[in-house]
């Protein structure tokens, strides 16, 4: 076991992978099948299979981290943490769900001018001015060409783009 | 001997050489170019990017060709951001880079993006060539595969890829049974019964292609860029028009300019070799164009007569992979437009643009919808000129859009991801899904779980499930229809030696004696 190391961003991998294959084959265990319950040529059989495959994987990608660990993947994933600013995709996926919450109420052009802004902002531009111009015309030309041009229904908000 | 698909060929040279759809393939050039010179973004990402504006389309035949010009710009745009900036936007790109961003170091830019231009012109060209004379030839043959042909089909696909490519065959395979996985969500198509939803109703419909490519590739690569923003350093963008003299290497005190005739004659070469390396890897249902051109970057390393430049910029290192990278989506087309098989994530989008036109490629694509396939295959060869004639003269406007701040460039690549699953449905859900898969991509990259093996479950794990289905509901359960037929084992038989072969390459190399490299990309499964 190389204690230069750390295994704790792998181990946690490999733990998410566990919970999905979990949450897969409880969602299979669900699905209605009657007829053909749980048969080769039923609706539940690739599901399971893909969901068992998940699971069993995760486990091995776990063994991986203690019996003939894969430190090569250790020393890749702690250069990627030593450089990682957490704070800035966590704010990113915040301003993407904004973005979401804020298409329909807005409408596609202002909700695009403010995500545009507050994301080029997490993402370390101080041009505030240059950033909302930019986003604002973006958000209006975007929505008036997929409008106009590509018959896109966008949601258009109470300003009507 | 006049060729019998000559006279459609020239139809589709017809359709398509007309004043509005020549301005099609120009914009459709120069579209693609724009944003596939982004940095992080590939072909498949710009077509996914795009396929909107295709939506208002009432002829495919104008659709294609836009689409067409947007493949060889992203395809052409990659390579500029490899050579400029060293930043390859899709692993077919790497290779490139390698010895790219080198000569563009020494001042050969404009000869290495040349290099570049042609070489993926005449592979480009040659794949087409060969494509045109497979595709009818393998239509007739797919018209006789059976369920099961299909089924054996899509594992060897599986099988091909999750050992090729990456390095764990552990991650390798959990990426394909997460696709797989991902592939099952909605209602089944046999029995009409909901799958994986977890009881949200938009998910009936499956999750579309589009959503987890641009999940993956869009949002999963800007959350990974701006993750590491504020730490990483200024990336060094090269002048394409900076002469070597002024970057004070004594070795090319010369001008900056195009291809010289010494670059020529030792380029020809390995745009042949790279083309033929190219086409049949992309043809195979082995995933994409990264094999092929590693295989073309080792081979011109190992045939070249100056070995000593490899690694300082040789302009072989650029001439065959770009060349392999063309020739092997001309390849992908083959099981594509024959099969209806997508086997890379290109060739996904490509499939996602036909079913827009309520076109589904197969066998008979060829019978019922002959003229339209001769058309896309007229219109890949004038994308491919005009991207000759637009691209080099304009490589000061691609050096441009390489200059935008990355903070703006990677916001105006969410707020396009958002656009395009948007219009795919008009469902906000979706554009979650989109979100969550990009978290997925996210964290995929930093542990190095390969994407493409995700692709290609989404795409094939439901054609694997059907065809799976039908056989054995055909022969009443019995099993012994997948080896009822010598195609059947055939293709059976190759998918597990293509598991088995990264096993039979290491012991192979432990009897000889040889220690495995510290770290390839291709190095087959070696971390497990």
């Amino acid at each position: 076991m190389d204690a230069t190391v750390s295994w704790r961003g792998p181990r946690i991998a490999g733990l998410a992978l566990l919970v999905l294959g979990v949450a897969a084959l409880a969602a299979t265990t669900q699905i209605h099948s009657a007829r053909e319950g749980w048969s080769v040529s039923g609706p539940r059989f690739v599901p399971l299979i893909a969901s068992l495959a998940i699971i069993g994987l995760a486990i091995a990608f776990q063994v991986r981290t203690v019996w003939r660990p894969d430190v090569e993947l250790a020393r890749f994933a702690g250069a990627e943490s030593a450089q990682t600013h957490w704070a800035t995709p966590a704010a990113i996926m915040g301003s993407l769900l904004g973005y979401v919450a804020l298409l329909t109420p807005a409408g596609y052009a202002l909700a695009t001018a403010v995500f545009f802004t507050v994301t080029a902002r997490v993402l370390g531009s101080r041009r505030l001015g240059r950033d909302s111009v930019v986003g604002a015309l973006l958000g209006a030309g975007t929505s008036y060409a997929f409008t106009r041009w590509l018959g896109v229904r966008l949601p258009v908000g109470p300003w009507g783009v | 001997m006049v060729l019998p698909f000559a006279a459609t060929l020239l139809d589709g040279f017809g359709a398509v050489l007309t004043p509005q759809n020549m301005l099609l393939a120009a914009a459709g050039v120069t579209l693609g170019t724009l944003v596939g010179v982004l940095p992080g973004i590939g072909p498949a990402l710009t077509i996914a990017l795009l396929l909107p504006l295709t939506y208002n389309f009432s002829d495919p035949v104008g659709a294609f060709i836009l689409f067409a010009g947007i493949y060889a710009g992203g395809m052409y745009g990659g390579s500029t951001t490899s050579i400029l900036l060293n930043t390859p936007g899709e692993s077919a790109s790497v290779a490139t880079a390698i010895e790219g961003f080198q000569m563009a170091k020494r001042g050969r830019a404009r000869a290495a993006l040349a290099t570049a231009a042609l070489g993926s012109f005449v592979a480009g060209t040659l794949g087409i060539v060969a494509l045109t004379f497979v595709a009818k030839p393998m239509a007739d043959l797919a018209v006789q595969f059976r369920a099961q042909d299909y089924l054996a089909l899509a594992l060897l696909a599986f099988a091909s890829v999750t050992t090729l490519v990456g390095r764990s065959m552990i991650r390798g395979w959990a990426s394909l049974s997460v696709g797989i996985m991902l592939g099952c969500v909605g209602i089944d198509s046999l029995t009409g019964q909901s799958r994986l939803t977890f009881g949200v109703d938009q998910l009936g419909n499956g999750i579309d292609i589009v959503i987890v490519a641009v999940g993956l590739f869009a949002a999963g690569e800007a959350l990974h860029v701006a993750s590491k923003l504020r730490k990483s350093d200024d990336e060094e963008l090269l002048d394409p028009d900076q002469a070597a003299e002024e970057l004070a290497d004594p070795d090319h005190m010369r001008p900056a300019r195009w291809l010289g005739r010494s670059d020529v004659k030792r380029s020809w070469k390995p745009w042949l070799r790279g083309a033929a390396i190219g086409f049949p890897f992309g043809a195979l249902p082995a995933g994409g164009a990264e094999l092929p051109t590693f295989l073309s970057y080792s081979v011109e390393k190992r045939l070249t007569k100056r070995p000593e430049e490899f690694g300082k910029g040789a302009i072989e290192g650029v001439a065959g992979p770009e060349a392999a990278n063309n020739a092997s989506f001309s390849g992908t087309l083959v099981p594509l437009l024959t099969l209806g098989l997508p086997t890379s994530a290109t060739a996904a989008i490509m499939l996602a643009a036909f079913q827009i036109f309520n076109l589904q490629p197969g066998p008979a694509l060829f019978t019922k919808h002959s003229d339209l396939v001769w058309t896309l295959i007229a219109s890949l060869y004038v994308g491919n000129v005009m991207l000759l004639l637009l691209n080099l003269p304009m490589i000061r406007i691609w050096v441009k859009v390489l200059e935008v701040p990355r903070a703006l460039l990677y916001s105006g690549i969410l707020v396009f991801a958002t656009l395009g699953v948007y219009s795919l449905s008009g469902s906000v859900v979706e554009v979650l899904v989109m979100y969550a898969i990009g978290v997925m991509g996210f964290f995929m990259r930093r542990y190095e779980f390969p994407i493409a093996p995700v692709i290609l479950g989404v795409i094939l794990g439901p054609v694997m499930e059907i065809q799976f289905r039908r056989a054995l509901v055909a022969s009443g359960g019995d099993w012994g229809v997948f080896v009822e037929r010598p195609l059947t084992v055939v293709l059976l038989s190759t998918a597990v030696l293509a598991i088995g072969l990264p096993y039979v390459t290491r012991l192979l190399a432990r009897l000889r004696g040889r220690e495995r490299p510290v770290h390839t990309r291709l190095a087959l499964g070696d971390g497990d």
